[in-house]
């Protein structure tokens, strides 16, 4: 499917009609349900009602903006009428929501079709997405949480699907599966009728055929008279984006650090002026995340654990249940060494006088399915640990992060580009983000 | 603090967390890694205990 950009001009111009993209939809996911598994749930008589209103509408002359008449998945922690909420976890009921979700509502609102849902990785609470393939390797991860949303954008089932992001959620399969996705400011978009894993760290946002995509569906989502695709052209000459290398970033893959150096390259060509820089705080970025998460997320989850135990996987029980056990100290410190995270890379941006930052997504590509470690050099970690330290720092300090594709590694895997922005400038992050892609798109 | 698996039976127990869905051996290993990491923010916070950071708004960079 194309991008929401190029299908809001099909429509209109007569060239397809919404009923013929739900049936586009429809068809790819049947095809693929087998080999990707990217959608849990899929209402094929709703979708196809929705999208002839969407079309009945459009010929009335009554047009709700970009995304009307395309469809769009919907990560299934997030409430959407008259289907379940699994949250890939055998805890939930098959019993369908009783109302939409916030945002389900303003993207119906904006006249998009609801798709389906999404497969998640249990409760939005890891890295792999199972049994969800990445398109481009059948037998690599999507990535996770959003894992099923970034392979259904990846494979064209959907031009844009909704991600959730604790500690990067939706931009590691964005950045896995080589689409487009944003971690909006924190606060920015409603999570009403969302699951939630850990509610100060929590975020949602859309992943996308491109960066036009998400900006389209931010300006949805978050509802609030702001449109983040205006001025997404406006380029990046003048502007300072600070280089971040140092832990957390590194160690990386050699791929990815040579995309990565590329890609600053096309920056500085495009006039932006790319500033090495540090901030020491970033060092802490995962005690700190890890600190909060098992507290947070065990307050809400702590009479599943009590009662149904074997009904989550053991690796997720131990950080549930590392909430129980773990000193209220320790969140505490990891809150305040937030804060001191948060400040240092304020302080940097405005010593720097910077407009963004850059870094790689993440420091590794899509790792074979039956791999659970990362390997650097001498240097091996966790798979969860890998992924997440290089995109976690945002969510501790609640700036948007956008991440885009940046080329391929040597086995053909996507590499992301990550760009952060000051709290409130997500239209900035965007604006850096397709500045980048539309000089690197094939 | 302690990673002494008798405490950490304790809580289990407080919190109502008991059966062979519970794990002490391997619950208290992970749990001394967890203080670990959380030693690990002395550098940045200051030993022993921190203020709480209740009023941290993430949308405010300040």
């Amino acid at each position: 499917m194309r991008s929401v950009t190029e299908l809001a001009a099909a429509l209109r111009s007569g060239e397809v009609t919404a009923v013929a993209l739900a049936e586009q939809f429809l068809a790819a996911e049947a095809a693929t349900r087998d080999t990707l598994h990217s959608f849990v749930v899929v209402d094929a008589d709703r979708l196809a009602t929705e999208a002839a209103a969407a079309d009945r509408e459009l010929a009335e002359g009554r047009d709700r903006g970009p995304l009307h008449g395309i469809p769009v998945g919907i990560k299934d922690i997030i409430d959407v009428a008259g289907m379940p909420t699994r949250c890939g976890s055998p805890l939930y009921p098959d019993t369908p929501a009783e109302s939409d979700a916030a945002v389900v509502r303003h993207l119906r609102s904006a006249g998009a079709l609801i798709a389906g849902k999404t497969a998640t990785h249990e409760l939005a609470c890891g890295v792999v997405t199972a049994p969800v393939s990445n398109p481009h390797g059948l037998d690599r991860v999507p990535g996770g949480s959003s894992g099923g949303s970034g392979a259904a954008v990846a494979a064209g089932l959907v031009p844009v699907a909704l991600g959730s992001d604790t500690g990067g959620s939706i931009r590691i399969p964005a950045a896995l599966c080589g689409v487009a996705g944003i971690k909006p400011t924190y606060g920015l978009v409603a999570l009403d009728g969302v699951e939630p894993l850990s509610v100060s760290l929590d975020h949602l946002g859309p992943l996308g055929a491109t960066v036009e995509d998400c900006a389209h569906a931010l300006t949805a989502l978050a509802a609030n008279g702001t449109d983040y695709a205006l001025g997404i052209d406006g380029g990046v000459g003048g502007m300072r984006l600070g280089v971040l290398l140092d832990t957390p970033f590194a160690p990386m893959e050699p791929d990815v650090e040579a995309a990565f150096h590329l890609a600053v390259d096309t920056l500085r060509s495009l006039g932006a002026e790319c500033i090495a820089i540090t901030v020491p705080e970033l060092a802490h970025t995962l005690a700190a995340e890890f600190g909060i998460i098992p507290l947070e997320a065990f307050r809400h989850h702590a009479r599943s654990v009590r009662e149904r135990p074997f009904d989550i996987d053991p690796g997720i029980r131990t950080l549930l249940v590392a909430g129980a056990v773990l000193p209220h100290s320790v969140f505490r410190r990891a809150s305040a060494a937030r804060v001191a995270i948060a400040r240092g890379i304020a302080r940097a941006m405005d010593d720097h006088r910077l407009d963004g930052l850059l870094t790689p997504t993440l420091p590794a590509t899509a790792s074979p399915k039956s791999s659970s470690i990362h390997t650097y050099g001498d240097h091996s970690e966790p798979i969860d640990a890998s992924y997440v330290r290089t995109t976690a720092p945002f969510n501790l300090s609640g700036q948007p992060a956008v991440s885009v594709p940046c080329g391929l590694d040597r086995s053909g895997l996507p590499i992301g580009l990550q760009v952060a922005t000051r709290a409130g400038q997500d239209a900035m992050a965007l604006r850096i983000a397709a500045a980048y892609a539309h000089v690197t798109a094939i | 603090m302690s990673d002494d698996s008798s405490l950490v039976a304790a809580r289990l127990a407080e919190h109502g967390l008991t059966g062979t869905a519970f794990d002490l051996a391997a619950i208290t290993a992970d749990h001394d890694v967890r203080l670990d990491m959380d030693r690990s923010l002395d550098a940045l916070v200051g030993e022993g205990d921190a203020a709480p950071a209740d009023t941290f708004d993430p949308s405010d960079p300040r």
